[in-house]
C-alpha cells in the first residue's frame, strides 16, 4: 500500500510494504500520479519500507530520471538502514538526496 | 534533616519581573539567589562569587546565554558549576550541542514551571548539599 | 573539361548546321545561276540561229537572182543540216515551193501564205504547240534584196531543249531558282534557331539569375523538351524549385516555432537575468551566458573552458566545501548557496545544477543555473528575526504569568504583600501580552491588505486622555517626566477610535521604552483649520540621519545597541503610519542623535 499526500508544493509518498516485483507496479502508479503537471517535487518517506529489490530500484531510478527531465526532483527521507545499504551497495544512492526526516526533505525544496 | 548551607544559585535573566518571581520562588525553596540581568553582569558575578548552580536565559543584552556559558567554562571560577539553560523552544538551540559542548545539565523551555526548575536544580547539586526548606507542603 | 567539350559540341553542331545550309544555298545559287546562264545562253543561241538563217536567206536570195535552181536546193539542204532543221523550204512570191528539204514537195503550193515578203527585215515566227506544250517552231525569212523580193524562206526547228529536263524547268522558273536558295537559307536559319532556342531560353534565365541575386529559384521556367539539354534543365528547375519552397517552409516553420535555433536561441539565453551554463564530463564550462559571468564578476571569455569548481570559488568564496560535495555527485540535481562574505548584503547567490541526460541515458553534461538571492535572503532574515522577536515577546509575559500563578497556587506561606505583587504582575503581563497580540494581529491584517477602518464620531480629547492614562504607569515606573499640553477645544473626529488609539499607544510606548530612567516625554496637541496635530517628544537615544528615512519600514529595527537591547518588533511605527494614512493623515519624525526624537501625528480636522 502506497499513499500520496500533499504538503504545500511537495508530494509525499509513504508506504509500509517492500518495493519489490509484486508491489513495484502499484508503487509506479503512485509515482506516475505525481508527474502529471508542473515540476515534480517528491519526497518518499521510507520509514516503514523494509525492503527494496531490483525492480524497486529500477522504478526509483526511472522515476528520478523522469523528474529530472521535467525540471524536478525526488528525495528520500527516513531511510531504514537495510534500504540504505541496498541503495549504497547498488550505487543508486548517488542519484538521491537522503534526509533524516520528512520535514527536512520537504524543507530542502524551498532552497 | 541535615543542616547544611544553602545552595547558592545565580539567575541570569534580563526580564526583571521574571527574575523577581524566580528569585522569590527559589528563595522560598531554600536557595540563596543572586540575579544578573545581563550576560556581562553574570560573568562578573561568576568571577566574584562561587555558585553551586547557574540558571541562565538565552535572550540577554550585551552577551547572550550561550556566550555567557562559554565564558564561564573557559574561566577559572565556576567553570564546572552545573548550568541550567532556559529559553523559548525552537530558537536555534541545540540541546544536544549544549549538553555536549558546555556540560549543560538541563534545558528548559519557556513557559516553564518554577517547580520544575527547582527539581532540576536539586538534581544537579552534588549530594550532601541539601537545601533547607522551612515549611512543609513544598514538594 | 566536360563542359568545354559539351559547349564545343554545341558550337560544332551550330557550325555544321550553319555550314550545311550555307553550302546548300551556295549550291542552290550556283544552280540558279547556271540555269539563268543557260536560259540566257539559250536566248543567245537563239539569237545566233536567226543570224545564220538570215545569212542563209541572203545567200539563197542571190541564187534566186541568178536563177540557179540546184544552187538553191543545195543551199536549202545545207542550211537544214547546219541548223538541225526539221525542214527548210523556199517559197516564191506566187506561193510555189521552189526548194524543199523534202524534194517531193517542190512545185507544189505552200499551204501557208506568207505576208512577210512585203515587209523587209521582218521575220515571223510561229510556234506550234502540241499537247505537251512543246512543238516545232517555224521561222519565215523574206528572201529579198533592194531590187526584188523573191519569196520566203521557211524553216522549221524542233522544240527547244537544254542539256536536261531539269534545266529546262529551271530556265522556265528562273525566278524560282533564285528564290530557292533564299528559302533554304531561311529554312536553315529557322532550323538553327530551333537548335539554339533551347540554349537561348536556358541562357536567358541564367543571365537573369546572374544579374538579380534575389531571383527566386522558383521562378525558373522549364523548357520544351527537345533534347538532352532541355530534359536536364527541366530536372534542374524542378529540383531547384522544390528546394526553394522547402527552404522557405523551413524558415517559416522556425519563425513560427519561435526561432528555436541558432541566433534566436542565443539571443534568448543572453537576455536572461539568471545565469545559465553547461559543463562537460570533465567539469569544464562549454557554454555560459552573460549573466552567469556577471554574477561571478568575471569576464565571459575567462570562464569558457575553465572547470566550474575553480571559477566559482574565485568569485564567491563562501561554501566551497558544499560546492565540492555537489560537483562530486553529478547524477542528481542539487542546490548550493554561495556568498561573497559573512555579510549577506554583499551578495548571496543560489547555484542550482541538474544533469543533462543524453539520448543513451548517460550523464554527459551538467546544466548550471545561477541566481542572485541577496534581497530575498535579507527579507527572509528580517522575517526570521521578526518571528524570533515575536515569539520571545509572547513567551516572556507568559512565563512570568505562569511563574506567578504557580507560586500563588503552591505556596501557602506567601505574605499578602508578595501575593499582591504576584497578582499585579500577572495583570500587567497579561495586558502586555494582549497588547502585543493586538499589534501582531494588526500587522498581519496590514500585511494582507485587509486593514479596514470602522469610523465613528469620536471625541478626540477623550481619546487622548485615555491613551495618556494608559501609558502613564509605565512612565512613572521609569520615573519619566510625562507632560501633556492639549488645547482647550479639540473637535470631534470621524475616526476608527481603536486603531488611532493603538497607533498612539505605539508612539507613546516607544517614547517610554527608549527613554532612559529619569528622562522626559512631552505630548503636545495642536489644532488649526485643516488638521489636528499631536507631537510626542522624548529624550531618548535619538535616531541617526541615515536611519531616519527607514524607521517606518516594516520590521526595521535600529542598529543602535541602545535600541537593540530593548525588545521590539519593528512593526509599531509601520502600523501607526499606515493607520494615520488610511485616515488621510500622516506620521512623521524628526530626531537628533543622542538628544531625542519628535514624532508628529496628523489627522484631518474635517471629513475628507
Amino acid at each position: 500500500m502506497f499513499e500520496r499526500s500533499r504538503q504545500g508544493a511537495v508530494d509525499l509518498i509513504h508506504g509500509s510494504d517492500p518495493i519489490t516485483r509484486e508491489t513495484a507496479e502499484e508503487f509506479n502508479a503512485v509515482l506516475e500520479s505525481c508527474l502529471t503537471s508542473g515540476q515534480p517535487r517528491i519526497v518518499l518517506n521510507m520509514e516503514r519500507i523494509p525492503l527494496l529489490d531490483s525492480h524497486g530500484l529500477e522504478t526509483l531510478c526511472d522515476c528520478q530520471q523522469s523528474c529530472i527531465s521535467r525540471g524536478g526532483c525526488m528525495k528520500l527521507a527516513s531511510v531504514p538502514s537495510l534500504c540504505l545499504d541496498i541503495l549504497e551497495a547498488t550505487g543508486v544512492s548517488a542519484m538521491f538526496e537522503v534526509f533524516d526526516n520528512v520535514l527536512m526533505a520537504t524543507g530542502s525544496f524551498a532552497r | 534533616m541535615t543542616e547544611s548551607r544553602r545552595s547558592k544559585v545565580l539567575i541570569a535573566e534580563d526580564n526583571p519581573v521574571m527574575a523577581d518571581v524566580l528569585r522569590r520562588a527559589l528563595q522560598h525553596a531554600g536557595f540563596d539567589v543572586q540575579i544578573a540581568n545581563t550576560g556581562l553582569k553574570a560573568v562578573e558575578a561568576c568571577i566574584t562569587y562561587d555558585f553551586d548552580a547557574v540558571v541562565t536565559d538565552y535572550h540577554m543584552p550585551e552577551m547572550n546565554g550561550i556566550e555567557f556559558v562559554e565564558a564561564l567554562r573557559n574561566g577559572d571560577r565556576n567553570s564546572t558549576t552545573p548550568v541550567i539553560f532556559v529559553s523559548g523552544k525552537g530558537l536555534e538551540l541545540d540541546s544536544e550541542m549544549l549538553r555536549r559542548e558546555f556540560g549543560v545539565r538541563a534545558v528548559m523551555f519557556k513557559p516553564f514551571s518554577p517547580q520544575e526548575l527547582i527539581r532540576s536544580l536539586r538534581n544537579c547539586l552534588p549530594h550532601g548539599t541539601v537545601s533547607v526548606h522551612t515549611s512543609p507542603g513544598i514538594t | 573539361m566536360n563542359s568545354r567539350a559539351s559547349s564545343l559540341k554545341l558550337t560544332r553542331r551550330l557550325l555544321s548546321t550553319y555550314l550545311l545550309f550555307g553550302l546548300l544555298s551556295i549550291v542552290a545559287v550556283a544552280v540558279g545561276m547556271a540555269a539563268l546562264i543557260d536560259a540566257a545562253s539559250g536566248n543567245s543561241a537563239q539569237q545566233s540561229l536567226l543570224a545564220r538563217l538570215k545569212s542563209a536567206a541572203s545567200e539563197i536570195t542571190t541564187q534566186l537572182e541568178s536563177g540557179d535552181e540546184d544552187g538553191i536546193q543545195n543551199a536549202v539542204t545545207a542550211t537544214a543540216e547546219a541548223n538541225d532543221l526539221l525542214f527548210c523550204a523556199v517559197i516564191d512570191g506566187d506561193g510555189v515551193i521552189r526548194a524543199h528539204t523534202t524534194k517531193g514537195f517542190i512545185g507544189y503550193n505552200s499551204p501557208v501564205s506568207f505576208s512577210v515578203a512585203q515587209f523587209p527585215g521582218m521575220i515571223e515566227r510561229i510556234s506550234y504547240l502540241h499537247e505537251d506544250g512543246t512543238g516545232p517552231r517555224e521561222y519565215w525569212i523574206p528572201l529579198r534584196n533592194e531590187r526584188h523580193s523573191f519569196g520566203t524562206l521557211q524553216v522549221s526547228l524542233p522544240a527547244q531543249r537544254l542539256s536536261s529536263g531539269l534545266t529546262n524547268l529551271l530556265r522556265q522558273n528562273a525566278g524560282l531558282a533564285l528564290a530557292f536558295p533564299l528559302l533554304l537559307l531561311l529554312a536553315g536559319g529557322n532550323r538553327l534557331r530551333r537548335v539554339v532556342s533551347t540554349s537561348t531560353v536556358i541562357g536567358q534565365q541564367l543571365a537573369r539569375l546572374a544579374e538579380d541575386d534575389s531571383f527566386s529559384l522558383e521562378r525558373l521556367r522549364p523548357v520544351e523538351e527537345k533534347g538532352r539539354e532541355s530534359v536536364g534543365w527541366n530536372r534542374l528547375v524542378s529540383r531547384a524549385s522544390q528546394f526553394e519552397s522547402f527552404t522557405s517552409l523551413e524558415s517559416r516553420l522556425s519563425e513560427v516555432l519561435g526561432g528555436f535555433r541558432g541566433e534566436r536561441f542565443e539571443q534568448i539565453l543572453q537576455a536572461l537575468t539568471d545565469g545559465v551554463a553547461v559543463t562537460d564530463e570533465s567539469g569544464q564550462v562549454t557554454f555560459a551566458n552573460e549573466a552567469f559571468a556577471r554574477l561571478l564578476e568575471r569576464p565571459l571569455p575567462e570562464i569558457m573552458g575553465e572547470p566550474v569548481e575553480t571559477i566559482i570559488p574565485q568569485g564567491m568564496p563562501g561554501n566551497v566545501a558544499v560546492l565540492k560535495e555537489q560537483t562530486a555527485e553529478p547524477s542528481r540535481p542539487g542546490v548550493v548557496e554561495l556568498w561573497k562574505s559573512d555579510d549577506v548584503a554583499d551578495g548571496l547567490l543560489r547555484l542550482g545544477h541538474s544533469p543533462l541526460l543524453s539520448n543513451d541515458g548517460q550523464v554527459r553534461s551538467q546544466l548550471w543555473s545561477l541566481r542572485d538571492i541577496t534581497q530575498q535572503k535579507l527579507i527572509e532574515h528580517t522575517r526570521d528575526q521578526f518571528v524570533d522577536t515575536a515569539t520571545h515577546e509572547l513567551r516572556t509575559p507568559l512565563s512570568t504569568i505562569k511563574a506567578c500563578a504557580e507560586a500563588l497556587e503552591l505556596y501557602d506561606d506567601i505574605d499578602v504583600e508578595t501575593q499582591k505583587h504576584y497578582l499585579n504582575t500577572i495583570n500587567n503581563e497579561s495586558t502586555r501580552l494582549g497588547r502585543f497580540v493586538d499589534e501582531f494581529l494588526n500587522i498581519s491584517r496590514m500585511e494582507a491588505g485587509s486593514l479596514t477602518l470602522n469610523r465613528h464620531s469620536t471625541q478626540f480629547e477623550r481619546l487622548l486622555n485615555e491613551v495618556v492614562n494608559k501609558s502613564r504607569p509605565a512612565m512613572e515606573l521609569k520615573q519619566i517626566e510625562f507632560s501633556i499640553v492639549v488645547p482647550p477645544k479639540l473637535p470631534e473626529l470621524n475616526i476608527d477610535k481603536d486603531k488611532i488609539a493603538a497607533a498612539m499607544m505605539n508612539i507613546l510606548g516607544n517614547a517610554e521604552k527608549y527613554t532612559p530612567i529619569g528622562g522626559e516625554v512631552k505630548l503636545l496637541a495642536e489644532l488649526n483649520d485643516r488638521e489636528v496635530r499631536v507631537h510626542v517628544e522624548d529624550t531618548g537615544p535619538g535616531i541617526s540621519q541615515e536611519e531616519l528615512p527607514r524607521i517606518f519600514n516594516k520590521f526595521f529595527r535600529s542598529e543602535d545597541q541602545r535600541i537593540r537591547e530593548i525588545t521590539g518588533t519593528g512593526l509599531g511605527l509601520s502600523f501607526a503610519q499606515e493607520v494615520l494614512r488610511l485616515h488621510g493623515g500622516n506620521l512623521t519624525a524628526t530626531s537628533e542623535l543622542n538628544h531625542g526624537s519628535r514624532f508628529t501625528m496628523t489627522l484631518p480636522a474635517r471629513e475628507e
